[in-house]
């Protein structure tokens, strides 16, 4: 199977960090709501929804470090049945959603006006991401 | 084995990296990134494809400062490619792109035990590195001219854990006293410090970088402390390239020992 990974940055390390002095507040509250996602345990819906890993809250930061504005619309962080999280984001009448599914690939739902878009996003997809981001801040 | 370095039972590494760069192989190309993947994907069953790194050359340790990063030209024809090839308990990696040959291992947090330099992490480099020495002979894509070995040890010093603020900064790193000379600055929102120094004989760089930040794997705040030598080995052969790396380690082990305070050493248990 093979592990999409959003890139955040071109070093040798492995392990993903956001430094804190390039963390903006929304990103640091984003944090830390994706950090009470890992209380979550297994059958957290009563639908017999797994646990979310690791490697998917490790995905969403990645997802979020990619996102370098000091400013972003109010952002809405929930778990997704399956093991999966979704990122949610309204601005001027787009809405944008971006879910990192269980197997850590990415989706993206873009919603404006009476139309939307859906689609997978590719990896490595940094560009995508900051492009989609752009697009609701357009809004 | 018996250890000489200075040795913690519970050290805060949480990433160690080995690595070659080479000169680019000319006739490597996209095809053979899923041809090499074969010979080892019974270690490493995933894989993610990444940007490219870019050449982090050190300087010759003539005295002068390190130079930046500058204007990078990449040769056109190489394939603008990483490939990461990952184990399937997710801890350990082989990174590859034309000109670059790397081995990870990481710690999945409160799970895993640090397997030592001498015991795991510089004999499974080795039998990559042969691995990957052997498929280039056996297709006739040449043999790497090495420009430079590199050796990284990551290190987390998680919030709570011998620290609760950046005001604890000075008793964590003697180097850092955190006074002032006078009173108006406040508790620093973040330090980030970053030194560099040279190894004997010209041979390499050690560079230590000290960047409060958040781990994405489980949101914890850290400060992450990096330890990174670089060099150029006294050739390209196998046992050179392992030499160089031993020093490599050693200026990272004492350099982390004198980097950090007694008080921490207590913490992370020092035995040696």
């Amino acid at each position: 199977m093979a592990e999409e990974c959003v890139v955040v940055k071109t070093a040798v390390q492995w392990y993903g960090v956001s430094p804190i002095l390039s963390a903006s507040p929304w990103m640091r509250q984003a944090f830390a709501d994706l950090s009470e996602l890992r209380q979550l345990k297994d059958n957290w819906d009563g639908y017999s929804s797994p646990a979310i890993e690791s490697r998917v809250l490790e995905q969403a930061g990645r997802v979020l470090s990619a996102l370098e504005v000091e400013d972003a619309p109010s952002l809405s962080i929930s778990p997704v049945p399956g093991g999966g999280v979704q990122l949610e984001w309204q601005c001027a009448g787009r809405e944008l959603e971006i879910e990192i599914l269980p197997d850590c690939t990415l989706q993206f739902l873009a919603v404006f006006g009476g139309g939307m878009e859906e689609g997978v996003v590719p990896s490595p997809s940094i560009d995508v991401i900051r492009c989609l981001f752009e697009w609701l801040l357009e809004g | 084995m018996a250890r000489t370095l200075p040795d913690f039972e519970s050290p805060p590494v949480i990433e160690t990296v080995l690595g070659v760069e080479f000169s680019p192989l000319a006739r490597f190309s996209i095809p053979h990134f899923g041809m090499f993947w074969q010979t080892i994907r019974a270690d490493y069953p995933n894989f993610s494809v990444q940007p490219p790194l870019d050449p982090q050359i050190e300087g010759a340790g003539d005295g002068k400062p390190p130079k930046g990063p500058g204007v990078l030209i990449r040769i056109l024809g190489h394939p603008p490619v990483r490939c990461w090839f990952i184990n399937a308990k997710n801890t350990e990696l082989v990174q590859l792109q034309s000109d670059r040959f790397l081995f990870n291992w990481r710690k999945i947090v409160g799970t895993e035990a640090y397997p030592h330099y001498d015991d795991h992490t510089r004999p499974v480099f080795c039998r990559e590195w042969e691995r990957f020495c052997s498929f280039l002979r056996d297709n006739e894509l040449g043999q790497p001219q090495v420009r430079q070995c590199e050796i990284t040890y990551v290190n987390h010093l998680e919030k709570g854990q011998g620290w609760q603020s950046l005001a604890d900064m000075a008793s964590i790193f003697p180097c850092w006293s955190g006074r002032m000379t006078g009173s108006f600055l406040p508790v620093p929102e973040a330090v980030e410090i970053g030194s560099g120094y040279q190894l004997p004989g010209g041979s390499g760089r050690l560079r230590i970088t000290i960047q409060p930040a958040i781990r994405h794997t489980d949101q914890k705040e850290v400060l992450q402390l990096t330890l990174a030598v670089r060099g150029k080995p006294a050739s390209g052969n196998t046992q050179d390239i392992l030499k160089w790396l031993d020093l490599g380690r050693e200026w990272i082990v004492r350099g982390f020992t004198d980097f950090t305070s007694e008080a921490m050493h207590k913490l992370w248990r020092r035995t040696v």
